[in-house]
């Protein structure tokens, strides 16, 4: 009797299930953002005429980003255009006066992928492209850029040697009124 | 007859004490991350198991045990226009297996030993292990992550863009234990 009781142990034993394995899923829904772009202000030294054609630049002031967060690779452009470079009337010099718009010239810079991005390979920027009051890229993308990019540009302005001078805001001293030129922005 | 009532008091007792059937077992469940939207940064999603997984080692052996976990690649399937699958390297897939807790006449969990922050990997790595003594059912409550790259692709469309419905990312887990 004993000998029966010890032999239905051992087959229990026996009977034991070695291992299993269990499989499940993850799942997760990625959906797209839209695209953004944002960018800062160049201001330019004050300048004193000197009667020759002088080129003056000024980086932004802080850099500039592009960010396709829509997940498709597609491709994308980022657009500036420029209001002509005015010096608005004052109360005496009530004449406002200009700079061809052309007299502005932008340059991307390098590019920055952020983290995690596509590398820059397929970003194309611009050199001294002279500015419009119609829209130009400035920086394209032929495909796969996804995620963020930096670029600090630069404006280069030419001032031509028969340019006026800035206007006095107040008389004929005092503050001047600096020739100003907003620039827009998109990202398409 | 005296050693054969002694005998049947044994086998009563241990049947008594442990589950009728002898198994090696582990249970996962399913996992499903909210849904994000990509911002042009690199993300991170976590998001714990609905349910406790379950180990369950009723063999009487008092022998180690080891769970171990793979997956597969993470991919949301092509659509009818989308019709490129896109992935995800499933090392962006991680897991941390969290507090063990044994049940009841379990024994103690002292001589398990689990992982944290494991980045999974389509061939098994160790999830948690006993080196032994430790019969009886124990539950713990996985949390992943899944880490989205600023560049990861989102998920396809069905079927038309814009007014289908997406195909998740999914990946297979297969959660071994031996």
């Amino acid at each position: 009797m004993t000998t029966r009781i010890g032999a239905l142990i051992i087959g229990l034993f026996i009977a034991a299930t070695p291992s299993t394995a269990w499989a499940q899923s993850v799942n997760s829904t990625i959906t797209g953002g839209s695209l953004s772009v944002a960018g800062t202000s160049f201001t330019f030294a004050n300048t004193e005429l000197t009667g020759v054609t002088q080129t003056i630049s000024a980086n932004a002031g802080s850099a500039w980003s592009a960010t396709d967060p829509r997940g498709t690779g597609a491709a994308w452009s980022v657009t500036v255009s420029a209001t002509t470079p005015t010096s608005a009337g004052g109360d005496t010099e009530t004449t406002p006066r200009t700079i061809a718009v052309g007299n502005l010239a932008f340059t991307t810079n390098t590019q920055t992928a952020g983290s995690g991005s596509d590398a820059t390979t397929n970003l194309t920027g611009q050199t001294s492209l002279a500015m419009s009051t119609s829209a130009q890229s400035v920086l394209s993308c032929s495909g796969a850029c996804k995620g963020k990019y930096t670029f600090t540009p630069t404006v280069a302005f030419t001032v031509p040697a028969n340019a006026y001078r800035s206007n006095y805001a107040t008389g004929t001293s005092g503050a001047l009124n600096p020739y100003t030129s907003t620039i827009t922005i998109t990202i398409v | 007859m005296l050693t054969v009532v002694i005998g049947v008091l044994a086998l009563a007792d241990l049947v008594g004490r442990r589950p009728a059937e002898a198994v090696l077992t582990v249970v996962a469940t399913d996992i499903t991350w909210p849904e994000v939207t990509l911002n042009g940064d690199p993300q991170v999603s976590v998001t714990a198991a609905p349910l406790p997984w379950t180990i369950t080692d009723t063999r009487l052996t008092d022998a180690p045990w080891t769970v171990s976990i793979s997956a597969t690649t993470p991919t949301s399937a092509a659509g009818s226009v989308e019709t490129a699958p896109r992935t995800l390297s499933v090392s962006n897939l991680s897991v941390t297996v969290g507090p063990v807790t044994a049940d009841v006449g379990a024994d103690p969990i002292t001589n398990i030993t689990t992982t944290s922050g494991l980045t999974l990997s389509t061939a098994p790595q160790t999830l948690a292990s006993s080196i032994g003594d430790n019969t009886g059912i124990y539950f713990f409550t996985p949390t992943f992550t899944f880490n989205l790259p600023a560049n990861s692709y989102r998920s396809n469309y069905s079927g038309a863009v814009g007014s289908s419905s997406l195909n998740d990312y999914s990946s297979t887990i297969t959660v071994t234990i031996a």
